[in-house]
């Protein structure tokens, strides 16, 4: 399997105040790798150094072999907020990466059209963000970032702000749409329950200044359904992170 | 989607309203205020439908030299407010200047301007300007700093040019501000260009009113006052109008949300 995303050794501090001491990651091809960690501890800034909005102070970025460190348009980021522009029709919010990377406008809405069904949004194109519930918007807001980047995501708490029931929903949404996509997926959560059911390998990370201090490798069957939240495989995976999360 | 409830005419306003003119028409006509001083309401709508020609022409050219100053203006803001936007050290220049500016009444300019450019339409339009620039610049300054900073590295991380972020960030967001900017602005700028025709012109409504003045009718005074406060109010609905078309998710953002 290709390395997707390579970061070495990266260190970043902020007026002094070290966020980030030494942090290496892999995320291979149609995989998705979860990372959890104490609040605070610096995975926003993990994920825009690596998106390339912001710089380490030491470390690189290697994106598909390449230097990608600094350096923006590559993966495409979804945060916890939607973020989608109330002043555009959902339509248009969606296709608007495709817009900026120089297409006609018809051309690109076009292609995003071919994804509404997947994504649970057919019959809302021409509805302004304000008129759909939460959990549509995160959809909205996903697929969004899917016509940026089809192949490497970053998603920074996607399901964050939502009710535990959309939530629920959400994941079992999200591990059937992955498995018809081929994405590479950097996934960060608070909740264990969701990095263990959504994740092929999960990062966990030390209070700020952040290190790695375990990785696991999550070999549950896949696909899987709501049933592995109680199976004994699940159980012993989430009392070994509560463990590590708690030194 | 509730219907917005009007403040200005309800039941009761519009009864005082009538009250009060209906006492105005009284005194007048009684003869207790002699007509020079205060002519009767109907008198004065009378006026205005007999001399219409009369001030129409007049009223073309105050409309002339508000729209001129204020299309002018809102072109300047958005060339300053962008350059202020984009450029720190602009902002710095150009900050402390604008804020300043501020403590002079523009209108007491209006001397120098004729001066400076005559008795034509110059001096008015420039006077507009002025008295435009800093409620639309002030209002869309504030818009373009106030955008989601996340939005706009959201933007950035699918690699938008400054153009882009414009377009479809810092704009949308600035416009319910540069509306209200623009009704600060219509209001004043109508009072601006009158002004400033009292000060030495013409023509113009201003100009008419000081004829009308020297002759003491006050008829054609108040006419003048009339048209005036239309010429204001139309305009107001007229930018209100274009808010509306301009801003449609506005429109549902009260409404209600669907559930999945």
């Amino acid at each position: 399997m290709k390395n997707k995303i390579e970061v070495n050794e990266i260190k970043k501090s902020y007026n002094g105040l070290d966020t980030i001491e030494n942090i290496s990651l892999t995320l291979k091809e149609n995989r998705i790798v979860s990372i959890i960690g104490p609040s605070g501890c610096g995975k926003t800034t993990l994920f825009e150094i690596i998106s390339g909005l912001d710089r380490p102070d030491r470390g690189s970025v290697f994106i598909d072999g390449t230097d990608y460190t600094g350096r923006t348009g590559r993966v495409s980021y979804m945060r916890q907020k939607d973020l989608l522009f109330p002043w555009l029709t959902i339509l248009d919010n969606v296709s608007l990466p495709v817009l900026l990377k120089g297409e006609e406008k018809e051309s690109a809405r076009k292609k995003a059209l071919e994804f509404f069904d997947v994504f649970g949004l057919k019959g809302f194109e021409n509805y302004y963000p304000s008129q759909l519930s939460g959990g549509m918007k995160q959809r909205a807001a996903f697929l969004r970032s899917y016509m940026f980047s089809d192949d490497i995501m970053l998603l920074d708490e996607p399901f964050g702000g939502l009710d535990a029931i959309t939530r629920r929903k959400m994941q079992l949404w999200l591990q059937e749409l992955i498995n018809k996509f081929q994405s590479s997926i950097l996934f960060i959560t608070h909740s264990v329950d969701e990095a263990i059911f959504l994740s092929d390998e999960i990062y966990v990370l030390s209070k700020r200044p952040a290190k790695v201090i375990e990785v696991l490798e999550i070999k549950l069957k896949k696909p899987r359904d709501i049933s592995v939240f109680s199976s004994a495989g699940f159980i012993k995976i989430k009392e070994e992170i509560l463990s590590k999360l708690n030194i | 989607m509730k219907k917005k409830k009007n403040i200005v005419f309800n039941f009761y306003s519009v009864l005082f309203f009538i009250f009060i003119l209906t006492a105005w028409e009284i005194v007048s006509r009684a003869g207790s205020v002699p007509e020079y001083i205060l002519p009767a309401p109907t008198k004065i709508l009378l006026s205005v439908f007999i001399n219409f020609r009369l001030y129409w022409f007049d009223l073309a050219i105050t409309i002339i030299e508000t729209l001129s100053g204020f299309f002018i203006a809102i072109i300047l803001a958005f060339i300053t407010s962008v350059l202020m936007d984009s450029f720190k050290i602009v902002n710095k220049m150009i900050y402390p200047l604008l804020i300043t500016s501020q403590t002079i009444p523009i209108i007491t300019l209006a001397p120098l301007f004729i001066i400076w450019f005559g008795y034509g339409l110059l001096p008015k339009i420039i006077i507009v300007i002025l008295i435009c620039f800093f409620p639309i610049t002030v209002s869309l300054l504030s818009g373009f700093a106030n955008a989601d900073f996340e939005q706009i590295n959201l933007l950035k991380s699918m690699k938008a040019s400054k153009f882009h972020i414009y377009k479809y960030i810092k704009l949308p967001y600035s416009l319910p501000g540069f509306f209200s900017g623009l009704k600060i602005a219509a209001t004043y700028s109508i009072m601006g260009a009158t002004i400033g025709e009292w000060v030495g012109g013409k023509d113009g409504i201003g100009v008419f009113m000081l004829r009308a003045k020297h002759s003491f009718a006050t008829d054609k005074v108040f006419g003048a006052i009339l048209i005036i406060t239309i010429l204001s109010i139309l305009f107001i609905r007229l930018i209100d109008a274009i808010e509306k078309r301009s801003m449609p998710w506005k429109n549902f953002e009260k409404g209600e949300v669907l559930e999945e």
